[in-house]
């Protein structure tokens, strides 16, 4: 029996209708990875492999009333995006509890229900595909062992290899733009990190909002 | 005209006779072609001298294949002197990195393989079918830069605090 969907004309998203013009959803792609302190240079170098791609990055926090539930924001962008990147890497004990944070397999779970839904339905609307980034040496079938078999893109926990492995998979897209392999953009991680430091000195070294990180990585994406 | 040694197909179950149609015609012409297997792609990736890259209008693109697709990626990143040739069955979407190497376009139901795999020794030994992602014309940049104006409204719709 087929998995019944409610009947809606659009996706539902959290900013209502994207400005005319703005990329479309086989064009947008939603970033799963984690938001702390640790991991900003990785995600800072995410949002750069991937808008230097051609795609626009979406995420939870990109927008949304604080009101909103997060899982809303998260169903907003994730179901916006045609791509989408799970970065498992945080899935660890940490603390004092020694607990582990869950919120990005959970993101996963949802985007795969997303997947399986086109499979089954073929409705364009739910048409997607996700990816898997795991640093070497990371035993993420220890706590995930369903995922076994697919075969996640690895890195060796360097931006540059973490930036590749992002170009590796996307470039792969049809609607992805190809204009510079993964060393020409490692070459502008420099100034774009310099640029957002810069801004989190403006933003009292608070993670700058979403929109900020994107307009540097555009800007720094036309130089390419 | 060189017909590179090692050449490797890479394509999905679905397209399994295609592929063998068409690695039989080639083989007529004296060029002899392995499949790729997912245990080896990696291995097989790096030591071909070619890869055919045969590109379905399927949506659902399998994993496995997407992951052969990246390899063949990482190979012309390691190497862009690699042969690689993509061919496009009815009006598959091409993968962006495969765009510039000029697809042969395929119909599914064809039966003129012979045809093809002249096509594809020619294609083989074009030295103007090379791996040049830093190359762009003026049209590429102009859908580049319409690309980034894309972004940018985009990017305007969103608060300026999360």
């Amino acid at each position: 029996m087929g998995i019944s969907l409610p009947k809606r004309k659009a996706l539902w998203s959290p900013t209502g209708s994207p400005p005319e013009g703005s990329p479309r959803r086989a064009e947008s792609v939603f970033i799963n990875c984690p938001f702390d302190a640790d991991y900003a240079q990785s995600l800072d170098a995410v949002i750069l492999a991937t808008v230097c791609c051609g795609f626009y990055p979406r995420s939870a926090i990109e927008a949304g009333r604080p009101s909103d539930l997060r899982l809303d924001r998260i169903r907003g962008a994730l179901f916006s995006s045609k791509y989408s990147i799970h970065d498992l890497s945080r899935c660890r004990g940490e603390g004092k509890k020694n607990l582990a944070r869950f919120n990005m397999p959970l993101e996963l779970g949802m985007a795969m229900t997303l997947r399986y839904i086109f499979e089954e339905q073929r409705d364009e609307r739910y048409e997607h595909e996700w990816v898997v980034l795991v640093p070497e040496g990371h035993e993420y079938l220890e706590y995930v062992s369903d995922l076994g078999g697919i075969d996640p893109y690895r890195y060796d926990r360097t931006l540059e290899d973490l930036v590749t492995a992002v170009m590796l998979w996307l470039l792969t897209l049809p609607e992805a733009e190809e204009r510079a392999r993964p060393s020409a953009v490692c070459g502008n991680l420099s100034e774009f990190e310099r640029l957002m430091s810069k801004l989190r000195t403006e933003f009292r070294d608070r993670t700058p909002p979403w929109k900020h990180r994107l307009e540097v990585a555009t800007a720094i994406a036309t130089s390419l | 005209m060189e017909i590179p040694l090692k050449v490797f197909f890479s394509h999905s179950q679905e397209n399994r006779e295609i592929a063998a149609g068409l690695a039989r015609a080639l083989k007529s012409l004296g060029v002899e072609t392995e499949e790729l297997q997912t245990q080896t792609a990696e291995k097989a990736v790096r030591e071909a001298d070619a890869i055919l890259v045969l590109i379905d209008p399927e949506k659902n693109v399998q994993r496995r294949l997407r992951r052969e697709w990246s390899l063949i990626l990482q190979a012309l990143w390691d190497n862009p002197n690699k042969k690689v040739l993509p061919l496009r069955i009815d009006q598959a979407p091409v993968p962006a990195f495969l765009k510039s190497l000029h697809p042969i376009s395929i119909a599914r139901e064809t039966d003129e393989f012979g045809e093809i795999a002249g096509q594809v020794v020619q294609g083989l030994a074009d030295e103007s079918r090379r791996y040049q992602p830093e190359r762009h014309s003026l049209e590429d940049d102009e859908r580049w830069h319409r690309r980034l104006d894309k972004i940018r409204l985009g990017t305007s719709a969103l608060p300026v605090g999360d």
